[in-house]
């Protein structure tokens, strides 16, 4: 609080040596005035912090320049066994394209803010036949309908099968050869939370996207919880699935590099010991090599904002 | 150089007007020319709200501060603000490669009268049915609609040129699997499904230095996509 509050002289107090004096030597200080004295421009202007909100940004072209679906195209395989595969997003060429943060990287200390932002044009492909892989033995998510000619039973699947991106960074060294899941993010875990199965918690994907594969449809009428024709998997077509990731550090750190990786198929899974977690979890009885992602081109965005 | 009272005053001495205007005008010039910067206090004060009002757009919802700009609109509120693409728009029913080609989405855009160089951070998200369609393309049997973000680097007539780059873009497929060649759509037995439903997501981040546009822009090759929801938001820092 500024020294300078002192109160005006009122009608019928005494004025002495010291009020007079006090009043002018208010000023006679050094390191004392502020807002609540003087307002001026040329007092301003030395005390504007000049230095932007923004301490970096970047944008990067993922995968190729391609926008209608026509080769190159870039494709991102199944998982058919553990451990499972993680592949980075690349081009068609097969050099991976990330957000390169420069020789120096991003420098951040306590209470900077990472902001990134990514899209991409996927496709599932599945070239297997028939394409029905939530048909092969042990497939999780399977339920049956009956069929409403007294037919056979269908076997159709809950259509919770997905792949997963996820964002990994470089906070070691400009080598961009120690990729790690971003904070609040974990790289797929063998026999997860002391299960059998490999994947993630779900309260550890804070950089991820699913991205739903097919669906499966039936034409016919259903009668009574029965249908009556043999149901038929639809791929979803090309879409963008999108990500946004943030991050405020507490500590001193650097960020060389970020980039997004893409895995599956998985399933989330309940595991019924231990805390009881929710999972997402590989079914490798999906993993074909004839069944992938298939990708063109997208666009990562980041930008670090300091904290005031 | 700090302020110095020029006459100081002791009791039981006659007070002169003269002493006591001295002091202020001392104090006067003092402060219009006289104060060093040893004399300020050492620790930042100022706050942009000191400097200068923000200018606040009404319509565009964009208001101007000290440090940026900032601003949202969204489909719904006041107004109901449902948008749409077509490829009766966008000029071809297949595949396009010419940015030319591409046409505003209506009410998406921010204009913004930049002082200084910034980096502008422009969010959007829409929710879009697309299609039933079955029309003529030359790239297989789906058809897409694609939106990104444009820019334009000044608002001067004749000067707006948009800037698209294709290969951010994003696509939503048409609903197809309900539709029927020369037998159109067949109702329950033949349902349509999520496949028309299109959800799209984008940030667009660059920097400018002075009036320019920032909005969405499609290419389609659908006849007819509406697009149900849609919200926009703009950041922009000085540098």
């Amino acid at each position: 609080m500024s020294r300078i509050v002192r109160a005006p002289v009122d009608a019928g107090e005494v004025i002495d040596d010291s009020v007079l004096n006090a009043t002018y030597n208010d000023y006679a200080q050094t390191g004392a005035i502020d807002e609540n004295n003087v307002r001026d421009q040329a007092f301003d202007l030395p005390h504007l912090n000049n230095v932007s909100i923004v301490k970096f940004s970047a944008v990067a072209l993922l995968g190729d320049a391609n926008m209608l679906h026509t080769a190159p195209l870039v494709q991102y395989p199944s998982s058919t066994a553990s451990p499972p595969i993680v592949t980075s997003v690349s081009n068609a060429a097969g050099t991976p394209t990330f957000l390169n943060f420069g020789p120096g990287g991003w420098p951040m200390v306590g209470g900077d803010v990472l902001r990134v932002w990514w899209n991409l044009g996927v496709v599932s492909f599945i070239g297997m036949a028939p394409p029905t892989p939530y048909l092969n033995p042990g497939a999780m998510g399977q339920y049956t309908l009956e069929d409403r000619a007294a037919g056979p039973s269908h076997i159709v699947t809950d259509g919770f099968h997905c792949w997963l991106a996820y964002l990994q960074w470089d906070i070691t060294s400009n080598a961009l050869t120690n990729w790690v899941a971003v904070s609040g993010q974990m790289d797929p875990e063998l026999g997860v939370k002391g299960t059998a199965k490999d994947g993630f918690e779900l309260e550890r994907l804070a950089a991820g996207t699913v991205v739903s594969p097919y669906q499966v449809t039936s034409d016919g009428n259903a009668r009574n919880g029965k249908v009556s024709t043999t149901l038929s998997t639809q791929a979803h077509g090309w879409y963008a699935p999108y990500g946004m990731y943030c991050f405020t550090t507490n500590i001193a750190l650097t960020v060389f590099g970020v980039r997004l990786v893409i895995t599956g198929l998985l399933h989330p899974f309940f595991n019924p010991a231990g805390n009881q977690e929710n999972l997402l979890v590989y079914d490798y009885t999906q993993g074909d090599a004839l069944y992938f992602l298939l990708a063109r081109g997208g666009r990562m965005s980041a930008v670090q904002m300091r904290r005031s | 150089m700090a302020y110095s009272a020029p006459n100081v005053f002791a009791n039981n001495t006659p007070l002169s007007a003269t002493a006591v205007k001295g002091n202020d005008d001392a104090l006067r010039i003092y402060l219009h020319e006289g104060v060093a910067g040893a004399d300020l206090l050492s620790a930042a004060w100022v706050q942009t709200r000191h400097i200068q009002q923000p200018v606040i757009d009404a319509f565009s919802g964009v208001q101007h501060g000290v440090t940026g700009y900032q601003g949202s609109q969204w489909d719904g509120g006041a107004l109901v603000r449902c948008q749409f693409g077509s490829a009766f728009l966008t000029g071809k029913r297949y595949g396009n490669t010419d940015t030319e080609s591409w046409e505003v989405v209506p009410q998406t855009t921010f204009s913004v009268d930049l002082r200084r160089q910034a980096t502008i951070i422009f969010h959007w998200w829409m929710e879009s049915a697309n299609g039933p369609d079955n029309g003529d393309r030359s790239l297989g049997s789906d058809a897409h609609m694609w939106v990104t973000e444009y820019s334009a680097s000044s608002l001067l007539a004749g000067t707006g040129v948009k800037s698209i780059i294709q290969p951010y873009s994003q696509e939503v497929v048409q609903s197809y699997n309900g539709w029927q060649a020369n037998n159109p759509p067949g109702g329950p037995a033949t349902p349509y499904s999520i496949l028309g439903w299109g959800n799209m997501s984008g940030v667009k981040v660059f920097t400018g230095t002075d009036k320019l546009a920032v909005g969405l822009v499609h290419l389609s090759t659908i006849d007819r996509s509406a697009i149900v929801n849609w919200g926009i938001s703009l950041e922009v820092y000085y540098l």
